[in-house]
């Protein structure tokens, strides 16, 4: 299976990819509307895309009290029932890479976390510097060990 | 919103504190015009009385973003930023990448201006639909770093986007600049002055809203493919990599790299500065990118060791690196660096201060000026004289008080022959571009509105350095033979498509490097996202009047003002100094070569020959006609 893959070192803030993002999900260019986004310091050139990597742990499925996050069987990616979710946000305390968060939609929070587009993330088609990269899960982990 | 229909001003008098939002959706200027410097030039024009001081408090301060601004389209998140320069006393337009384009965009708004002067320090602050004019007193000082940390942490949000002055601004340098995100400057014009003489500190925004388009598949489809094509060109994959001084070293090779105060096109070991050598010395330690450009052409380096050890800012540019660079005969890196710093953090213009340094160092040689009197050792290549300098004229401490009036007034003040080394025209230093080896630059410099400068037109194609340039001439002039810097013929055709092209993309946010310098976005594309993106059909031939319109509508400002085309000029340096590069055919760019190549230019737009003013019937014919009872009470149009 593929993942999500960051390298900040490579990420030049341009934050295509939160709007990239958002216009996929919710037909509007918004970086508040976004399953990712740029922590930026500009002051010192730091950039890092927020983003869920899919990660082992799954911290946010396991912390759910009520059971609305769950992983999709066929892309792996974290799903998020709205019906079920009662924001608590212990999901987003549980994340050690910040990947998941609440978004404002129609004056209403929201949890929105990743769902690699179905397969497809649009913004590793777009990140032209690969600071986003979907990768298969082998090559993630060794890039990880090699850290 | 969507794009242009209608356009979202904010208004904001600081005098007056008054603060109110105008919904603009007059189609027929907008169709006109378009949105960005172009309806900004109008509306300052119609609205405001151009023929005021600079420094007149109902002179306003125009930030126009992009039509495109805020959406996916590549390279499109630039803001103009438009007021009457107190350096060149014309109308002026400056541009600038970063965020602060985008988040404004995101905030509901597409323009911002402001009036009058406030009685203490202020900023304005904008949250979506919040805006109030906020106390800086306790911010008056700082620097463009300080203000940016103190306001997001007075705010608590690091993501609010600003907009800021310096100490030079606020000490009213006639070439200090307007920041965004830090490191990026609207640098030309003294924009920054007129931001400290309104006592305007910062403009902060956070947006929470977004930006929709009338027709989204279609838009997605046409930028998708535009993305596509900028990702496989070689052009962006090198200025990516290396940055906008890539070519550095080739000019010097050339005998092109602006030397020793244009005295020369060369300067032994400038090699160091360019953008791979400072990549491979680690000097470049990343790259940054403007809002959602793919090029990410701008630089964040650090200084690790020599005196300079621990400065660190964005950049140096390609024209930063021979302003302060071999324009000095400062071969180190590292002291471009921190000089670079200085001008990031205080908000000065490099290339006019570094071009101050220069004509100082000749000054002394032509023995205008002691040492002692100037307060550091005045000489070629002495890089602490360079770094002392630019921190006194920020400050307007010594000499740099002299130093802090542009070329222009200093040279008027050392007198003797010290006007003969000002390189500058209008009042603005020329950019570092040798334009007596590359003929367009010549013609494009001389008849720019602003003065000597290439962010007006860029016309790079003339030198034919590429296919796609050399296709792009010969669709403008009907033959590749025209692609030769040094060949006057066609000038006038090359220059005007480049000024057209290059006003449409101010006006939609749209930064040159697609348009005019790497050839992957054209007039073709720009119309369908345009079209897109607003729902009005627009052509090719429509977009580029828009462009068109835009310069007419500049031209006529400089003619409200009283200028002509006696002031079309280059600077002394250039017109009467010989520089002998390797390219054939260059020398100087004599009276005689920009005279004739003036003629064929104003021809081409319709423009009187004697004082190069728009005519009324060439104004008529673009559906300008409403402009001329403006400007007839103080002109007389031919």
């Amino acid at each position: 299976m593929k993942r999500i893959n960051i390298d900040p070192s490579k990420c030049v803030g341009c934050r295509i990819c939160e709007i990239t993002c958002s216009f996929h999900h919710f037909g509007v260019f918004s970086h508040e509307l976004s399953n990712c986004n740029i922590d930026s310091e500009d002051a010192l050139g730091n950039f890092t895309p927020l983003i869920c990597i899919q990660c082992e742990e799954r911290s946010c499925v396991h912390s759910c009290p009520v059971e609305a996050l769950s992983i999709d069987p066929v892309t792996g990616a974290v799903r998020c029932d709205h019906d079920k979710c009662i924001k608590c946000g212990l999901c987003i305390k549980a994340c050690d890479h910040k990947g998941i968060g609440f978004i404002m939609l129609d004056g209403e929070d929201r949890i929105a976390v990743c769902d690699l587009c179905g397969g497809d993330p649009k913004c590793v088609k777009r990140c032209f510097i690969k600071a986003i990269t979907f990768e298969d899960d082998d090559a993630v982990c060794d890039k990880e060990n090699s850290l | 919103m969507l794009p242009l229909l209608p356009v979202t001003i904010l208004h904001v008098n600081l005098t007056s504190k008054e603060i109110r939002v105008e919904e603009f959706d007059d189609i027929d200027v907008i169709k006109k015009f378009c949105g960005g410097r172009g309806l900004a030039g109008y509306l300052y024009l119609t609205r405001y009385d151009l023929t005021l001081d600079a420094f007149d408090e109902r002179q306003p301060i125009i930030y126009a973003t992009g039509v495109l601004t805020g959406t996916t389209l590549p390279s499109s998140g630039r803001t103009s930023v438009i007021f009457k320069s107190p350096a060149t006393h014309r109308f002026f337009k400056t541009n600038v990448g970063g965020h602060f384009g985008g988040e404004l965009k995101a905030a509901g708004y597409d323009l911002i201006i402001v009036e009058g002067r406030a009685e203490h320090p202020v900023y304005i602050d904008i949250c979506d639909d919040r805006v109030s004019i906020e106390d800086a007193r306790k911010y008056w000082g700082m620097d463009n770093r300080q203000i940016n940390n103190a306001i997001r942490s007075e705010k608590k949000d690091e993501k609010v986007q600003l907009t800021t002055i310096g100490q030079a601004g606020e000490n009213k340098v006639l070439f200090s600049s307007i920041h965004t995100s830090i490191y990026n400057a609207a640098g030309r014009g003294g924009g920054g002055a007129v931001m400290g003489n309104k006592n305007l500190k910062a403009i902060a925004v956070r947006g929470h809203k977004g930006v929709k388009v009338a027709q989204p598949e279609r838009f997605i489809s046409a930028a998708d493919s535009l993305w596509e094509k900028a990702c496989n060109n070689v052009g962006v994959q090198g200025l990516s990599m290396y940055g906008t001084s890539i070519g550095l070293a080739f000019s010097n090779s050339m005998e092109t790299l602006p030397s020793y105060n244009f005295q020369t096109g060369y300067c032994d070991g400038a090699d160091n500065l360019s953008g791979p050598a400072m990549v491979n010395s680690g000097l470049v330690e990343r790259r940054m990118g403007c809002y959602c450009c793919p090029v990410g052409c701008h630089r964040y380096s650090v200084v690790k060791d020599g005196q300079y050890k621990g400065s660190y800012t964005g950049g140096p540019e390609y024209e930063t690196l021979s302003a302060f660079g071999s324009g000095i005969g400062i071969t180190d890196p590292r002291t471009v660096v921190k000089a670079n710093e200085y001008c990031s953090l205080y908000g000065m213009d490099t290339i006019s201060c570094g071009h101050m340094i220069q004509w100082l160092i000749e000054c002394k040689e032509h023995g205008l000026i002691t040492d002692e009197q100037a307060g550091v050792k005045l000489e070629w290549g002495n890089d602490e004289t360079v770094v002392e300098l630019t921190r006194m004229i920020a400050m307007r401490e010594g000499i740099g008080d002299l130093l802090a009036k542009g070329t222009k007034l200093a040279s008027e003040e050392m007198g003797g022959d010290s006007y003969k080394w000002a390189v500058q025209a209008k009042g603005l230093e020329q950019s570092r571009v040798e334009t007596r080896s590359t003929f367009a630059y010549a013609l494009a410099f001389a008849i720019n509105s602003r003065g000597p400068d290439h962010l007006n037109s860029e016309c790079l194609a003339e030198r034919g350095g590429s296919k796609e340039a050399i296709s792009l001439i010969k669709r403008i002039t009907g033959s590749e033979k025209y692609a030769v810097s040094t060949n006057t013929e066609k000038r006038a055709d090359i220059v005007r498509w480049h000024e057209d092209v290059y006003a449409l993309g101010d006006s939609c946010g749209i930064c040159a490097f697609p348009t005019t310098a790497q050839h992957w976005m054209d007039e073709f594309d720009i119309a369908e996202v345009l079209s897109a993106a607003s729902g009005l059909e627009l052509t090719s031939d429509e977009v580029m009047l828009m462009g068109r319109r835009t310069i007419t509508l500049e031209r006529l400002c400089c003619a409200l003002l009283g200028y002509t085309r006696d002031d079309d000029i280059l600077p002394y340096r250039l017109m009467n100094e010989f520089s002998p590069s390797k390219r054939e055919n260059s020398g100087d760019n004599s009276t005689e070569m920009l005279e004739r190549m003036k003629d064929d230019y104003y021809r081409l737009h319709g423009w009187d020959m004697e004082r190069g003013w728009p005519k009324k019937e060439t104004l008529e014919m673009l559906g300008m006609g409403e402009l001329i009872p403006v400007v007839s009470k103080t002109i007389t149009l031919p």
